[in-house]
């Protein structure tokens, strides 16, 4: 059962405009700090995925560590990680540094690049208060001992989570979790069925700050959300434009500025995206009935009825086939191609997809970004350029 | 067949052993042998020896290209192909070595892989597996070995999370030997692999002795130089009676060192020790720049690492249940060893004491975030916690853009200043 | 009377001291860099001799720094300009504890223990951004010399955020800022900005520890030191001899080997 929660509003008024709720998911999703007498308590976790129904069936808040975009000053930093590294590193490594994370009772990462492995090194020689450690999740899901590891893997979690509030987690409120986050992903999905069935009617920049959203407040209060969205979307007077259909890659950690997202949305309709993929990793239901183990059901969707990313090898999944599903089903016909600066797997990934690109004819734009970039100019005439290009295709 | 030749010293048994071992892999598709692309950090070479595998090591192959000078070119093909100037270099030498129809500049053109292994130690070494997914239709096999979760995680031999994770890799294993019979078309035979790690058994026994003989005074070898020939032959000839004969050749040397006294350095002055990899195409030129201040290193994490982590799991195979015992024992050196890049503040600490080094030196690495991503970090609080001089220098492993000699030179000259202040004010102390 | 020289060859200019047995300044000279490092090395020593009045024969001990340090054939030693800058800045403000050295081609920070010794030191010379090759673009971008830089930033009342980390680049984002219409001094304000935030990150890896002594030529800007002090928090040392710390430094150690061979001379004459 599904508890229904007030949106937090400042009041018990729920007859919010579309654009009450949209400003309501850009202030939590711009959301950076966690307050030291935030309640309940608060673990927070690297990208790409991380099983946050354990975390939220301790009764504690899972909060996904997204970086610190750009507004943020990196003073501290600098002296403790390499040059050739990712901003997200950065910039996660300064918020520890200058007490913006200080109210974090937990710090996860998971091995999905050496990067992200470091952070667990650099947590625990700074901030030996909040405990920190790796979440082994597994390079290799081609395994028939896969999920059993994984289910491994998520006990170890719960027992080191059950240590922290001081008590077990039963199978029961794991379960409930699963329910709650089932439903989160279910409406996920419908927003992006929304944003490829009509997409005059939703932006991927609006659609992006409804799931960000969700990453700063209890799953519980972001399905209300999300339901609200939905209903008053469907309400929206739409004004139909002919912008070409395209899919976007590259935002499935370090995030891209809104400004760069706009930029290119000025030009095109991004269909369909790996923004925020983490939070939209298992595709499908998980089993939460009474009799199934929680765990086990939460392990096997992982390895089964996940998503994919240029950082979870996967053996069923080739990236160039996923990509082409993607814009199959997105019904585009071109895809922006980005990569986060000096992320090793990002490139690597952006340079097969554009061979793959180049045999199917499909016209593609390659882009590099930083979190903290401020200046989109010449970005702009690149994409505008490109979408010139797609018009006389 | 030995290659070994009575009355040879270690160096040139170890040279010809090296070039046996290359010219084997330009004929093992003439031979009909099956090929399998392996890397130095978690491989199942064992398993791959007993099914009559020939063992191809990328990494050997990239760091020779900057051995050889030839890097440049094999990195310019691979940038002019798209990869990303910020891509290892390693997997660049590698792209321009296919782009080159497979000719190394050893001479030797390298075979295609039946079989690729590419352990979850490296991140990269899977993207660079998904390479050669594309280049050859070699499927890659992901071998996920889990590493050390946080700096104080010990898995104690035997306990329920050791077992755990050990069992998943055997799980793994099993899944390997699957593939390696469909390669082969052979059963895979468990008394073989039993014979194999018996001769692995003893080379970490070497290993082990060989490592500790550098914390006598003066170090019989340098740690950053000597120390990566053996582990060319090491790795390999790993789990071959020649390694064994090698090793056994190479100890008996360095102990007869060890007891005359005879050290690396003819005026030993400061003992080092080297957290990084080398720079391939200068390393005799950064080892100088140390040795001629009387600096020696007498210990690295590289030795660890780039051993395939022999000496860190504190175990030995048990040939009984080689199976088990090799998932065991491979997980084991996973998170005593080979996962300590991200954690390597408490083992660098140690290695210092152990070899009564007097600094450290950091080397950081431009194209690999392995090694460099916290080293600045790793650094300020071995600095800061323990109080030791370190020195903080950066390259790449084998591209030449990024050696700057007379900015190195710099700053080894005054580390090795602050050393030899640090000693005249100790001396002063002692007064 | 003793005498006692500090040659630094640097990348951009040469410059030369002699002290005499007390440690004090006797002499000064700098020249741009020519070509040739071994020439340049001749002509300063030619220069600060002049300025003394003095005979080579009368210098005891001559100490080569800089990065040109080997070049220099009549000198005795060779030591780092990192121990250089750092006995330098110690013997003008005793109570220094690290010192910044911000050069027109390098950066350093330097820790010093309580006995004077070098502790840990940090370069930025890879990169120019955060070295006065910064400025280097900004004087171009502007249009005006270096000396004027610093006046000019002082006036600015909305520093403008610079977000590229790359010199080539900077003097492109600085005529885009001007287009946009920001004001000069706010544009070349955001640009010190930058790089007291990188060499305040420079002087964080070795540690912070009071007293700071800022050496080098961009000491020279007021601009900088007043930014410096408010990233760091913490007051600078400024000398009227920046330029010339590496060299008096040299000239220390110089003279800790005259003294020393005087030493051994007279005790081998008892």
């Amino acid at each position: 059962m599904i508890n229904d929660v007030e949106i937090s509003t400042g009041g018990t008024d729920t007859t919010m405009t579309l654009m009450d709720v949209l400003e309501r998911c850009f202030e939590l999703a711009m959301r950076t700090g966690v307050a030291d007498d935030e309640q309940p308590g608060v673990i927070g976790y690297f990208p790409v995925y991380f099983p946050e129904e354990i975390v939220h069936a301790a009764g504690l808040r899972p909060h996904a560590l997204l970086g610190g975009g750009n507004k943020l000053e990196v003073r501290l930093a600098d002296a403790r990680i390499g040059s050739f590294v990712c901003s997200i590193c950065r910039s996660t490594t300064e918020q520890g540094l200058n007490g913006t994370l200080r109210g974090m009772q937990g710090f996860f990462t998971q091995p999905i690049c050496d990067a992200a492995k470091h952070m667990a090194g650099i947590w625990g020689r700074n901030f030996p208060a909040q405990p920190s450690q790796i979440l082994a999740l597994p390079q290799n899901v081609n395994s028939a001992a896969s999920v059993r590891y994984v289910y491994d893997e998520y006990q170890r979690l719960r027992s080191v989570l059950a240590a922290q509030v001081g008590h077990d987690i039963p199978d029961g409120a794991i379960r409930a979790s699963l329910r709650v986050y089932n439903e989160n992903r279910r409406l996920q999905r419908e927003l992006y069925r929304v944003r490829c069935d009509d997409p005059a009617r939703l932006s991927t920049v609006e659609t992006y700050l409804f799931v960000r959203a969700g990453t700063r407040i209890r799953r519980e209060e972001h399905n209300v959300l999300l339901r609200e969205a939905l209903r008053l979307l469907a309400e929206r007077p739409v004004r139909p434009r002919d912008k070409p259909r395209v899919v976007f890659l590259g935002g499935f950690c370090e995030q891209p500025p809104l400004e760069m997202i706009e930029t290119i949305e000025d030009a095109c309709f991004i269909i369909d995206d790996d923004l925020l993929i983490g939070q939209r990793w298992i595709t499908e239901d998980i089993a939460a009935d009474d009799g199934v183990d929680p765990v086990w059901a939460l392990a096997e969707s992982y390895v089964e009825r996940s998503a994919s990313s240029p950082v979870q090898y996967d053996a069923r999944k080739p990236k160039e086939e996923m990509l082409m599903h993607m814009l199959r089903d997105a019904r585009a016909e071109a895809a922006i191609l980005t990569a986060a600066k000096f992320c090793e797997p990002g490139l690597d990934d952006q340079l097969a997809l554009s061979h793959r690109l180049d045999a199917e004819k499909v016209p593609y734009l390659v882009l590099e970004f930083e979190e903290k970039m401020t200046s989109f100019e010449q970005m702009a005439m690149q994409v505008e350029t490109f979408a010139e290009s797609l018009l006389f295709h | 067949m030995s290659v070994i030749t009575e009355g040879l010293d270690a160096r040139t048994t170890g040279q010809r052993l090296v070039n046996q071992w290359l010219a084997s892999l330009g004929t093992a598709r003439a031979r009909g042998q099956p090929v399998a692309y392996v890397f130095v950090m978690g491989n199942a070479i064992e398993i791959l020896r007993a099914f009559g595998f020939e063992m191809v090591f990328p990494e050997i192959n990239s760091l020779q290209t900057g051995v050889r000078k030839a890097a440049p070119d094999f990195i310019a093909k691979a940038e002019d192909f798209g990869f990303s100037p910020d891509v290892c270099s390693y997997v660049k030498a590698d792209v321009g070595l296919m782009l080159s129809n497979m000719q190394h500049p050893s001479g030797i053109r390298m075979p295609v892989p039946d079989l690729a292994i590419a352990s979850s130690l490296c991140n990269v070494y899977i993207k660079w597996a998904e390479i050669w997914e594309r280049r050859f239709g070699t499927p890659a096999f992901v071998l996920d070995i889990p590493g050390k979760r946080f700096a104080a995680w010990k898995s104690p031999v035997g306990s329920p999370q050791h077992l755990t994770d050990a069992r998943w890799v055997e799980g793994q294993f099993r899944d390997l030997i699957a593939r390696c019979e469909q390669i082969t078309g052979k059963k895979f035979d468990s008394d073989r692999l039993a014979e194999v790690e018996a001769h692995v058994n003893e080379m970490i026994r070497l290993w082990i002795e060989i490592l500790a003989f550098n914390q006598h005074r003066p170090a019989p070898y340098n740690s950053m130089l000597d120390g990566l020939t053996y582990m060319g032959v090491l790795n390999a000839w790993r789990g071959t009676p020649e390694g064994v004969e090698y090793m056994r050749l190479l100890h008996a040397e360095i102990a007869g060192k060890v007891a005359r006294g005879e050290g690396r350095v003819p005026h030993e002055r400061f003992r080092l020790v080297f957290s990084g990899t080398p720079c391939y195409v200068n390393m005799r030129r950064l080892i100088e720049l140390f040795e001629s201040h009387g600096g020696v290193f007498a210990a690295s994490d590289y030795l660890t690492y780039a051993a395939g982590g022999l000496d860190s799991a504190g175990l030995f195979y048990d040939t009984s249940r080689p199976l088990e015992s090799l998932a065991e024992v491979t997980t084991l050196a996973s998170q005593m060893g080979l996962s300590n890049h991200f954690f390597s503040h408490h083992a660098l600490a140690q290695q210092m004491k152990d070899f009564a080094a007097d600094g450290i030196v950091y080397h950081g690495i431009k194209s690999c975030r392995t090694v460099a991503t916290s080293m600045a970090d790793n650094r300020e609080y071995v600095t800061t916690r323990h109080g030791m001089p370190t020195l903080y220098i950066e390259s790449d492993l084998i591209d030449p853009r990024y050696w700057s000699d007379a900015q190195i030179k710099n700053r080894v000259d005054a580390f090795f200043e602050v050393l030899e202040q640090r000693r005249n004010l100790q001396s002063i102390r002692e007064c | 009377m003793d005498y006692v020289a500090g040659i630094d060859v640097g990348s951009t200019q040469a410059k030369g001291v002699i002290l005499d047995e007390q440690g004090t300044l006797v002499s000064k000279a700098i020249i741009d860099m020519e070509t040739n490092m071994g020439t340049a090395a001749e002509e300063i020593f030619q220069r600060v001799l002049e300025s003394a009045n003095l005979q080579a024969s009368a210098i005891a001990f001559t100490v080569a720094t800089g990065y040109g340090r080997y070049r220099v054939a009549f000198g005795d030693l060779q030591v780092t300009e990192i121990s250089c800058h750092a006995r330098g800045a110690l013997a003008e403000f005793p109570g220094t504890r690290t010192v910044l050295d911000i050069g027109g081609q390098d950066t350093k920070a330097i820790r010093i223990g309580d006995s004077g010794e070098v502790k840990d030191f940090a370069m930025n010379d890879k990169c120019a951004a955060g070295t006065g090759r910064f400025l280097g673009a900004a004087s171009f971008a502007l249009e005006m010399p270096l000396s004027e830089l610093g006046p000019l930033a002082l006036k600015s009342t909305k520093p403008v955020k610079i977000t590229t980390t790359c010199t080539v680049f900077a003097e492109s984002e600085i005529i885009g800022h001007l287009a946009k219409g920001h004001r000069p001094e706010d544009v070349l304000m955001g640009m010190h900005h930058s790089i007291a935030t990188r060499c305040a990150s420079l002087v964080r890896r070795v540690g912070l520890a009071p007293e700071i002594t800022f050496t080098g030529g961009v000491s020279r800007n007021h601009a900088m030191v007043a930014l410096l002090q408010e990233v760091l928090g913490t007051p600078l040392n400024v000398s009227a001899q920046a330029q010339f710390m590496g060299a008096i430094g040299a000239g220390l150690y110089a003279l800790d080997h005259a003294r020393a061979g005087r030493q051994q001379r007279e005790e081998v004459v008892r």
